[in-house]
């Protein structure tokens, strides 16, 4: 009988009901909104960062990344690549060779980020061939360039003109090769545009003088969540003098960046928090001071604190329950919807994040743990807010109660 | 020996800057199937009197005992039990649980002692076919007229066997004809059950039927009238 006490207790004020489960419910839709935009886009940053970077981890030379010289690049064997493949949760293996050099055309010199790729393994990676707007993405024969489009206009060279490099080479050789452009790619990152030359890893090896070495193995892993322990697991087969850097070592002033944000955004979400559970409390102190001398009514007659306590709180948790579970399944096209067609940023705040290197938009993730823990945030508010009523049953004179004192 | 024994019971209310007595070393009895009124004009005590016989408000000075057990001083857990146990309740504005039906509202006293669902089913709709409203058992309160209200009331005070019913103003909203058929009801159970009836009322009609009159003045008892009806 509590139970059906408390259901038809539920609907005998429907708006007061309909207030409670409403502020719930959009608590909840605002807080996963906000948390899975900012997730979502906190993964996509860290996703573009590493695919168009360092990848999830790298095998370096411990000097390399102080140093950033290819006097500090390195050579794995076959069966050591073979053992870190084996590793669980490794996905693609990309050997890269990268090191910057001048690049000179006319009287035109500009100083390029050299990479040296596995046109196939870097293509799998982040999708490079689809940035090519003129001639051929490469292959592992192509004598010749890839150029950013940016680059390329600062040079004024265009598809089949020659491009000179000229840079440093392993352990103080010089590097000088005259090769041509095959392909022109455009990135929508000024900082990559203006900068970027592709080559097959084989040809920079060689251009460089550094046979058979690469400067970094990036390591490209399935679930983001067990990048520690693969971490672990690399280093073990590695020799000595390597090392596997995290993309949070390589890449600070993004986890910097993403923390500044985040924790704005926390402050917001508390904030959102706040007013809805401030919206909660005020009205489920009226339904109190409403319904106080029914209470006393009902510990005149014979029923203890406690089970009007009880029966107080099925309804408080019912109501909220209700809100979670309508505001969690609503969620849920919305939020796949956005996942679906992301916002994106405009005006300055969108040429921030090209500056940062990332495209200006705001993906969803819907990753469980986001739903996990904002039903459980937006519940332990609407409980918390539950609490006056049981405090006040618990202090009330029944007969003062009952009097409307 | 007496159902119900109060003792030189003083009772003074703190709450205003001065205090104020309202039931003043006031000692009387009331014995099993008494079908008593306690009358007074407005702050002459009844209410008082009668939220302390029900363990609903303490005393200051004296005691209370239902049977041998002594109230007074009970810890407020063991008050409702007491309340639970000993007293049917019927209140001046019904106060039936607006959400349950009136077989509910009859069987809730019922589910608070503990009473299988099946046994408490039937004694709820005999108690409401023995005042009348068999054809009302599952009419919410608000579909109720007033004075079938205080009859489901008094079904209710009676649902879990009590050793008496303390009924405050319980016709006080109520016209000639409801009143007449409620106290009839509460007679007819005065006699058949045995069960004692104590008001508390300004009301003649319940003055006129009840066989004793206790009157009350400034806290203190002016009369005591026992008459035959």
């Amino acid at each position: 009988m509590y139970f059906t006490m408390s259901w038809r207790n539920l609907w005998r004020n429907k708006r007061r009901t309909i207030i409670v489960v409403a502020s719930v419910l959009f608590a909840l839709l605002i807080a996963l909104f906000m948390r899975s935009m900012q997730k979502g886009t906190y993964a996509y940053m860290i996703d573009s960062a590493v695919s168009q970077q360092t990848g999830y981890l790298q095998v370096q030379d411990t000097s390399y990344w102080e140093k950033r010289s290819v006097d500090y690049s390195i050579s794995l064997d076959d069966e050591t690549i073979e053992e870190i493949q084996q590793i669980e949760y490794v996905g693609n293996l990309i050997p890269r060779f990268e090191t910057f050099a001048l690049a000179s055309s006319g009287n035109q010199t500009k100083v390029a980020a050299i990479m040296g790729i596995d046109p196939e393994k870097e293509d799998e990676m982040n999708g490079l061939s689809a940035k090519v707007i003129e001639g051929k993405y490469l292959d592992r024969n192509t004598e010749g360039l890839l150029i950013a489009e940016g680059l390329a206009d600062l040079l004024g060279v265009t598809l089949g003109d020659s491009v000179v490099i000229y840079g440093q080479g392993y352990h103080g050789t010089t590097a000088a090769a005259f090769l041509p452009i095959t392909g022109i790619a455009e990135f929508p990152i000024p900082k990559q545009n203006n900068v970027m030359i592709y080559m097959p890893l084989e040809q920079a090896q060689y251009v460089f003088g550094a046979y058979d070495m690469i400067t970094g193995l990036a390591v490209m892993i399935q679930n983001e969540r067990h990048l520690q322990t693969v971490q672990k697991q690399i280093a073990g087969v590695l020799p000595e003098q390597y090392v596997v850097r995290d993309w949070q070592f390589m890449m600070p002033e993004l986890v910097q960046g993403i923390q500044t944000d985040e924790a704005g955004g926390i402050i917001m979400l508390f904030i959102i928090y706040g007013i809805v559970g401030l919206g909660i409390f005020g009205t489920i102190m009226m339904m109190t001071a409403e319904r106080a001398r029914e209470f006393g009514i009902l510990i005149s007659v014979g029923m203890s604190r406690w089970r009007l306590i009880f029966t107080t709180a099925i309804e408080s948790v019912v109501m909220s329950m209700i809100g979670v579970f309508i505001g969690f399944i609503l969620s849920i096209p919305i939020l796949l919807y956005f996942k679906a067609n992301p916002i994106r940023i405009p005006g300055e705040m969108g040429e921030m994040y090209k500056e940062f290197g990332f495209e200006p938009i705001m993906p969803v993730s819907l990753a469980p743990y986001i739903f996990i823990e904002e039903i459980i945030v937006v519940l332990c508010i609407a409980l918390l807010c539950a609490i006056y009523p049981l405090v006040y049953i618990k202090n009330l004179r029944p007969m003062d109660a009952v009097r409307g004192i | 020996m007496a159902l119900i024994d109060v003792q030189n019971v003083t009772k003074v209310y703190n709450s205003t800057a001065v205090p104020v007595k309202a039931v003043s070393n006031l000692s009387m009895e009331i014995g099993k199937k008494e079908f008593t009124a306690i009358v007074g004009p407005s702050g002459s005590g009844k209410t008082t009197l009668m939220n302390m016989i029900g363990g609903l408000d303490s005393v200051t000075e004296g005691s209370i005992k239902i049977g041998e057990k002594e109230i007074t001083g009970l810890k407020e857990n063991d008050l409702i039990e007491y309340r639970l146990h000993h007293i049917g309740f019927v209140f001046q504005a019904y106060n039936l649980i607006p959400v349950l039906t009136a077989v509910e509202n009859v069987e809730f006293i019922m589910v608070l002692r503990g009473y299988d669902k099946a046994e408490r089913r039937d004694r709820a709709v005999e108690l409401l076919k023995r005042v009348g409203l068999e054809d009302k058992l599952h009419v919410r309160p608000s579909k109720l007229s007033g004075g079938q209200q205080q009859r489901v009331a008094v079904a209710r005070a009676l649902a879990a066997k009590p050793e008496f019913v303390l009924a405050d103003e319980p016709t006080a909203n109520l016209d000639t004809a409801s009143t007449d058929s409620l106290l009839s009801i509460m007679e007819e159970l005065n006699e058949e059950h045995e069960m004692t009836f104590i008001f508390s009322t300004h009301d003649d009609r319940v003055i006129r039927r009840a066989r004793r009159v206790v009157t009350l003045e400034d806290g203190m008892i002016k009369s005591d009238d026992w008459r035959n009806t």
